[in-house]
């Protein structure tokens, strides 16, 4: 997973997205740079304001300070609108794993790679193909969310599980993004707050 | 089973020219027979192939199930002991599995955040795991992973040399808990005493 996958945004100066690839990252707005540290886990910053080296929790903190992917998917009439690249494929029916004669458990695969775009609005999670809008999900009907390596998964309610692999967007921002969506559409329907979205949606 | 141990001394041989230096601390803690939940923090893609190779004992897992849709994975993962589990609804054939591996006195490990860490700390449990724990009412041992972040973070695409504990802590014990109602009131209790235990464990990261 690239770099940027975490730092999504410029921890220095707020702007969003920064650009990169593998290891390293940079803003466009303010230069600065990010990288990894050789040998450790951490991410070494060079911006106009110097050279350091931040632990991830406080990229992840700083960057949620900042209001995490909110800001940048929101727009002038406080609506929610965000769109990006990602490849859909829907999980199959389980097939049943054996071992010894017995059962092991539940598998699926995943189907039709289908390039297209996911866009979140208010009340909906849609996937376009073209300028069609091919699925589309009311957010009240997503029953689970979770990242899983580079993509996201959802269950939709009597429509199984979708994976959701980005381009190039991260699968950290989208996340956040529809936790976000989520516990807003809960509020407005009325609904206690959610405490737990994966494996499945639970309220308080 | 032979695979396993195959697959072991395979790990333990690559290890070295990979530049990890695993230090395997509390091997005792583990019970030297009789079924036990291991439960290990997630930091890095490599966690389950180094956990596997310092524990003591052969250890069934729990992985996620779209591991196994590519037949070579689907017919090497059972053999060294992974099974499926479907992490984005309940699972009640996982649960069974694992309850039934638990009853021929067998170890199962379970990595109770779900998914790898993004900042190598500790994320919240989730909340079946740890009824499952109160289920089955076994010794729980927590293992923590220090140092497999610094490898391969999650948002990391090489690998870095350096050194990995994996550092057994005293078992756990729980009641078996079989009454729905008493597995509920018993879970948030026990869902502290879980991370408490994986925090001892974890190191200082």
């Amino acid at each position: 997973m690239p770099l940027k996958d975490l730092v999504y945004r410029c921890t220095e100066c707020g702007h969003d997205p920064v650009e990169g690839e593998g290891e390293t990252a940079r803003c466009s707005d303010c230069g600065a740079t990010f990288s990894r540290r050789p040998g450790r886990a951490l991410v070494h910053v060079e911006s106009k304001a110097g050279t350091h080296v931040r632990h991830p929790a406080e990229i992840i903190r700083k960057i949620s300070e900042l209001g995490g992917p909110v800001p940048r998917a929101t727009q002038q009439d406080g609506t929610l609108f965000y769109e990006t690249a990602i490849v859909l494929r829907r999980a199959s029916d389980h097939h049943v794993l054996r071992l010894g004669g017995k059962v092991l458990g539940f598998y699926e695969r995943l189907l039709d790679r289908r390039p297209g775009s996911l866009r979140l609005t208010d009340a909906t999670l849609q996937f376009v193909e073209g300028e069609f809008v091919t699925a589309s999900w009311p957010l009240l009907q997503l029953r689970a969310v979770q990242t899983s390596s580079t993509a996201l998964q959802i269950t939709v309610l009597d429509d199984g599980m979708y994976e959701l692999r980005f381009q190039s967007d991260s699968p950290r921002r989208w996340e956040a993004l529809l936790h976000t969506a989520l516990q807003r559409a809960y509020a407005e329907a009325g609904r206690p707050a959610i405490v737990e979205f994966q494996p499945r949606i639970v309220t308080r | 089973m032979i695979l396993y141990s195959v697959f072991r001394g395979l790990i333990k041989a690559v290890m070295p020219l990979a530049g990890i230096r695993l230090v395997v601390e509390g091997r005792e803690h583990v019970p030297k027979t009789g079924p036990f939940i291991l439960i290990f923090n997630h930091q890095s893609i490599l966690d389950p192939i180094l956990a596997q190779t310092a524990c003591p004992r052969f250890v069934y897992s729990m992985a996620k199930s779209t591991q196994f849709a590519s037949p070579l994975w689907r017919w090497l993962l059972p053999k060294i002991g992974s099974f499926p589990t479907r992490r984005y609804q309940v699972d009640p054939q996982a649960v069974r599995t694992a309850l039934r591996l638990l009853d021929e006195g067998k170890g199962v490990g379970i990595y109770p955040e779900g998914e790898r860490s993004w900042d190598a700390r500790l994320q919240p449990l989730r909340r079946g795991t740890v009824r499952l724990i109160l289920k089955a009412g076994v010794p729980v041992v927590p293992c923590g992973i220090d140092g497999s972040f610094h490898i391969r973070p999650r948002w990391g695409s090489g690998l870095q040399r350096g050194p990995v504990t994996i550092r057994f802590g005293e078992p756990l014990c729980f009641l078996a808990q079989n009454v729905r109602t008493e597995r509920e009131a018993a879970l948030p209790d026990a869902i502290r005493k879980v991370e408490e235990a994986l925090q001892g464990v974890m190191g200082d990261e």
